[in-house]
């Protein structure tokens, strides 16, 4: 017997015990995956008509000098990147994915001669990166628009007043439970305002009032489109980062149903050859009285 | 007074806060307020924090609700709030606005009077609008008004 049939027993229980731990994991991920996509449809009418209204309002208010659309001071020697991870592990490789991407970002700035400095949003970034410093804590299905506000004036701040001449941020897009694709944007200046097509700006021109002008309407809106593309971004990475944490405690707990059938047959063989023995023995000690 | 509905939303990034149908609101827009009733031109206006107020038709009775940032879109479909932050004054704590009242008021008077130089007086003045605006909204909605004025 190459194990004892009382060890393989015991192996299986703790592995039916963690088995049991992983099943329950996938289903809080689950559970909260589909609690954040909820979220963030809730957003979506808030987030898509303001996007619209920007891109509009950017092709009639040409002449708009705001910091957030073009540098403040494109000649300093830092950047600001801003890294959205989760908090906990055990999500596959979704933390080690972003954590890759930003050091690839730091490269590349390196190599045009920028230091980096990043505002950490979830722990597991700030383990991987963070020297000393602080994080702000991940965003989950609980935390509101309002929470990034802290996060927004470290940003804003920073660039305002020239430390940094770009802020960018690095998070995981959703594409779907199975899926999700770390990707780098340009938060400051705005890179993703592209103004409308001619026709649908003089159509929107034609169509509303504005009040008050379009170039006040736009600087009023800018630092909340700014917030907006954020607040989706993190409602976002949540999403992705329980997809990731599903899909690896599905897998764990598959792995874990072979490893208990494996170690079931082990221990029908272990237990088989067990009671062979004994009657081999008995039979033995038959033939010995017989003889 | 025209009784011609129409649909009003009030979104926020955090979902709907108010759906429905009513006959006329009154909006706190950058330039001041200004009401709606059916037939309003197709309009985009910035919101300033203040009390929207909505026309209920079937309660007959006006409903509060303290907003801020964001703007409104008056289409033909309809009329959408969307702002960064909007209270149905029912569920205002009025103790708690009273309170946030009194520190920024705090706050304020140590940056006149005593000139302490750590207070953020953007902040402060906007927490004291902010802090206003939800103590007058769920004043006005403690009291079940029947008219908007």
């Amino acid at each position: 017997m190459a194990k004892g049939g009382k060890e393989i027993r015991n192996r299986i229980k703790s592995v039916k015990s963690t088995q049991q731990i992983t099943k329950a994991m996938k289903m809080v991920a689950a559970a909260r995956l589909r609690k954040s996509e909820g979220r963030t449809q809730a957003s979506r009418p808030y987030t898509d008509t303001l996007a619209g209204v920007m891109r509009n309002l950017a092709s009639v208010a040409t002449e708009v000098d705001h910091p957030f659309l073009s540098h403040v001071n494109a000649e300093a020697p830092k950047v600001m990147l801003l890294l959205f991870t989760g908090d906990k592990g055990l999500c596959g490789s979704f933390n080690a994915n972003l954590v890759k991407k930003a050091e690839q970002f730091i490269r590349e700035q390196r190599s045009q001669g920028r230091e980096t400095e990043i505002v950490f949003v979830g722990k597991k970034g700030w383990q991987a990166l963070g020297k000393g410093g602080s994080w702000f804590p991940g965003f989950n299905e609980n935390t509101s628009y309002a929470d990034l506000k802290p996060v927004n004036a470290v940003l804003t701040n920073a660039y305002l007043e020239g430390e940094v001449a770009e802020v960018h941020m690095i998070y995981a897009r959703f594409i779907n439970v199975m899926k999700s694709d770390p990707t780098a944007v340009r938060l400051l200046p705005i890179q993703s305002l592209e103004p409308a097509g001619e026709d649908e700006a003089e159509g929107f021109a034609d169509n509303y009032d504005l009040e008050p002008s379009p170039e006040e309407l736009l600087t009023a809106l800018l630092p909340r489109y700014f917030q907006t593309i954020m607040f989706q971004a993190a409602m976002e990475n949540f999403t992705s980062e329980n997809g990731a944490r599903m899909v690896a405690m599905e897998n764990a707990t598959k792995a874990a149903g072979d490893m208990i059938d494996a170690l079931t047959l082990e221990y029908n063989k272990a237990r088989q050859a067990g009671i062979t023995l004994e009657l081999l023995d008995i039979v033995g000690g038959a033939e010995a009285l017989k003889g | 007074m025209s009784t011609a509905k129409y649909a009003l939303k009030v979104v926020t990034p955090d979902g709907e806060v108010w759906s429905g149908e009513t006959t006329s609101c009154v909006i706190p827009g950058l330039d001041g307020y200004f009401g709606v009733w059916k037939g309003h031109a197709p309009l985009i206006s910035g919101l300033e924090q203040g009390t929207l107020m909505i026309e209920h038709p079937e309660e007959h009775r006006i409903r509060f609700i303290a907003v801020g940032g964001g703007f409104v879109e008056i289409g033909k479909d309809g009329v959408t709030v969307l702002a960064e932050t909007a209270e149905q004054a029912g569920d205002i704590d009025v103790h708690r606005a009273e309170e946030a009242e009194k520190r920024a008021r705090e706050r304020l008077q140590a940056y006149y009077s005593q000139n302490d130089l750590n207070v953020d007086i953007e902040r402060a003045i906007f927490a004291l609008k902010k802090a206003m605006v939800r103590r007058e909204a769920a004043k006005k909605e403690g009291e079940k008004r029947t008219h908007m004025f």
